[in-house]
């Protein structure tokens, strides 16, 4: 048995591009997304409508940090045409007028312009409050244009909430969370995902691709014609693979905490080593998926089948939100424990014995696909 | 410890691959299976290792009947591909293999020295089994079969790319192992290696259609190649055919 692991781990060292698979492309792709997420200092374009927008909160949209200009007269008359041209553009305000105020419905069919969003409803509440000391240039509250609803139109959004509340300070609405900040960066709110995910990939296809080399290549025929015996051989694997895995584990999450500083409440001992249990998993479940695979590329073609479902059920999509229940199946998917064991740990701040079902659950996965693993290898031999 | 083989049958599926093989190999024979491909030779030692089961009959080595687990300590197994390890040095491979024998650390050195003297690798121990050639993977294959001294060594087509001069010598240092009575099955589908062989069976179609000593076999020729007794093996079934 450690032979067998001594051997896969000289082996990998012997392969640069898997060692480099292991540790450097998980730090690359961390990096590449911690850039991805952050918080970016975009400056939306905004237009105003000057004349029909009351002039206090014309002022106001001004003095917010974005680029405000007046509304040219071309896309007042026909603001979705104009947008079409004009791309650069992320919001135009205008205000109602009357005969335009049923034009909402018409808009929304319209393929392009995906989502025209009127303040009568969400905003009036501000809009009109404001706009009562009687300068009302048309109908009430906002009228908003945008091309599509996107990270670029909501910024603009916040600014225009943002002149709102200046004119009007009893409506600011200012938000608590038990956990992290409301203005945490994507890469803050679910950075604590993608060490798992990668953690895992990596490992899951390490793990098949030795496995299948190697049942390919006929050596697994071979020592299996020693007295080994079968499970010590799903051992061995497990074992020499599970080094790198550990390694792994640790480099990615002191990568990210230390490097990336994602902020952890919780123990970051403690979350290497939910870590490195699912990495374990992932070894595990590579060595399952390697039996149904008789080349290299046929263990490619099963990560859209195996990996990238779970990345779903990491908890990248609050999981209450899937209809019909599905969000269930997340309590047959490793990454899910994994996954979750670490937010709790990092964004709740638990400890172990919060947090101990989850890696229960990543060792009796790893145990039971050891022992399927196992009883695969009969076809090697019958003994 | 002498081989037996009762009425051994085996099919994939429908396919039958052998039937009714029956045969005795003797404490240090050198058997060679010879046969076209296709006739059942790697299968016939599959079943011997005990990494394919018997549909029916059953195979015994001395006592014990296969598949056992200890038994394969005392076999060596050189498939026919080179089931090597590309990432390791050809010395780690013999480590490795050595290790899965359970051989102690200080005999395994010297048995790896042995192997590899004998094989003609001495000097490429160190190099990466990647840049080897095809006929240095083929020793080094055949070197790890031999690494743990087994009392029986079943080795598919080893010097398939071996050139003559070496190929002698392997074949001269198996008779060695055959004078310290160790039984040795080799198959082959070249027929000059019969020569070297005490005894030979012909696989055709699934079926040994002969077994016994080689000069036995010869003296059945008419012009003393072994090839002619498949060629009647061969055209005796296209007259079953016809008839």
């Amino acid at each position: 048995m450690r032979a067998l692991a001594i051997r896969v781990v000289t082996q990998i060292r012997n392969d640069r591009r898997s060692m480099a698979m292991l540790i450097v492309a998980p730090v690359f792709v961390l990096t590449l997304i911690f850039f991805l997420l952050a918080d970016s200092d975009y400056v939306p374009k905004i237009l105003v409508d000057e004349d029909g927008v009351p002039a206090p909160l014309v002022q106001a949209i001004y003095e917010q940090d974005a680029a405000v200009e007046a509304c040219p007269a071309e896309a007042l008359g026909e603001p979705e045409k104009y947008l079409r041209g004009h791309p650069d553009v992320d919001l135009i305000v205008t205000a109602p007028k009357l005969s335009q105020e049923t034009d909402g419905q018409g808009i929304d069919g319209n393929g392009m312009i995906s989502s025209v969003v009127d303040v009568q409803g969400a905003g009036s509440q501000t809009a009109g409050g404001q706009s009562a000391p009687g300068e009302t240039g048309g109908g009430e509250g906002l009228d908003f244009y945008m091309l599509e609803s996107n990270v670029k139109s909501r910024d603009a959004i916040s600014a225009i909430s943002d002149a709102q509340v200046s004119l009007n300070p009893s409506s600011e609405v200012r938000t608590h969370t038990v956990y992290g900040s409301a203005d945490d960066s994507t890469f803050d709110s679910l950075g604590y995902i993608f060490p798992g995910v990668f953690t895992f990939f990596f490992v899951f296809i390490i793990s098949g691709m030795t496995l299948v080399r190697e049942r390919s290549g006929g050596t697994l025929e071979r020592l299996m014609m020693t007295p080994i015996r079968r499970f010590e051989v799903i051992m061995g694997y497990s074992m020499g693979i599970g080094v790198f895995a550990a390694i792994q584990a640790v480099v990615i999450v002191c990568y990210t905490i230390y490097v990336l500083r994602l902020e952890s409440l919780g123990s970051v001992a403690l979350i290497i080593l939910a870590m490195m249990l699912l990495a374990f998993t992932a070894v595990s479940f590579g060595a399952l998926v390697s039996i149904f695979a008789t080349t290299e590329f046929q263990i490619v073609q099963f990560i859209p089948v195996v990996v990238v479902p779970q990345v779903f059920f990491s908890g990248i999509i609050p999981l209450e939100t899937i209809p019909y229940g599905l969000g269930n199946l997340c309590y047959i998917m490793p990454m899910y424990y994994g996954c979750r064991a670490m937010k709790e740990i990092a964004v709740y701040g638990y400890g172990l014995q919060d947090i101990w079902p989850y890696l229960v659950a990543l060792v009796c996965y790893a145990l039971a696909l050891g022992v399927l693993n196992t009883l695969a290898l009969r076809k090697y031999r019958v003994v | 410890m002498d081989i037996r083989l009762k009425e051994v049958s085996k099919s994939f599926g429908k396919v039958p691959v052998l039937k009714n093989v029956s045969m005795e190999i003797r404490q240090g024979d050198i058997i060679c299976l010879l046969g076209p491909s296709g006739s059942g030779k790697s299968t016939l030692i599959r079943l011997m290792l005990g990494a394919l089961a018997a549909d029916s009959g059953e195979i015994r080595f001395g006592d014990t009947r296969v598949p056992n687990l200890p038994l394969l300590g005392n076999v060596g197994y050189m498939p026919q591909n080179d089931a090597v390890y590309t990432d390791l040095s050809g010395e780690a491979n013999l480590t490795f293999f050595g290790r899965l024998h359970s051989i102690p650390r200080a005999l395994l050195k010297e048995r790896i020295e042995a192997v590899l003297e004998m094989t003609d690798l001495t000097c490429d121990r160190n190099k990466l089994v990647r840049d080897y050639s095809g006929g240095m993977k083929k020793r080094l294959s055949l070197a790890a079969a031999l690494l743990h001294e087994p009392e029986v060594l079943l080795l598919d087509e080893p010097t398939v790319g071996i050139d003559p001069v070496l190929r002698k010598k392997i074949w001269e240092a198996f008779r060695e192992l055959q004078a310290r009575g160790k039984s040795i099955v080799v198959t082959t589908h070249v027929m000059d290696e019969v020569a070297w062989c005490d005894k030979a069976a012909l696989l055709y179609g699934g079926e040994v259609i002969e077994y016994g000593a080689v000069d036995e076999l010869l003296k059945k020729t008419e012009q003393g190649r072994i090839e002619e007794l498949f060629f009647r093996a061969s055209s005796g079934e296209r007259e079953e055919v016809s008839s």
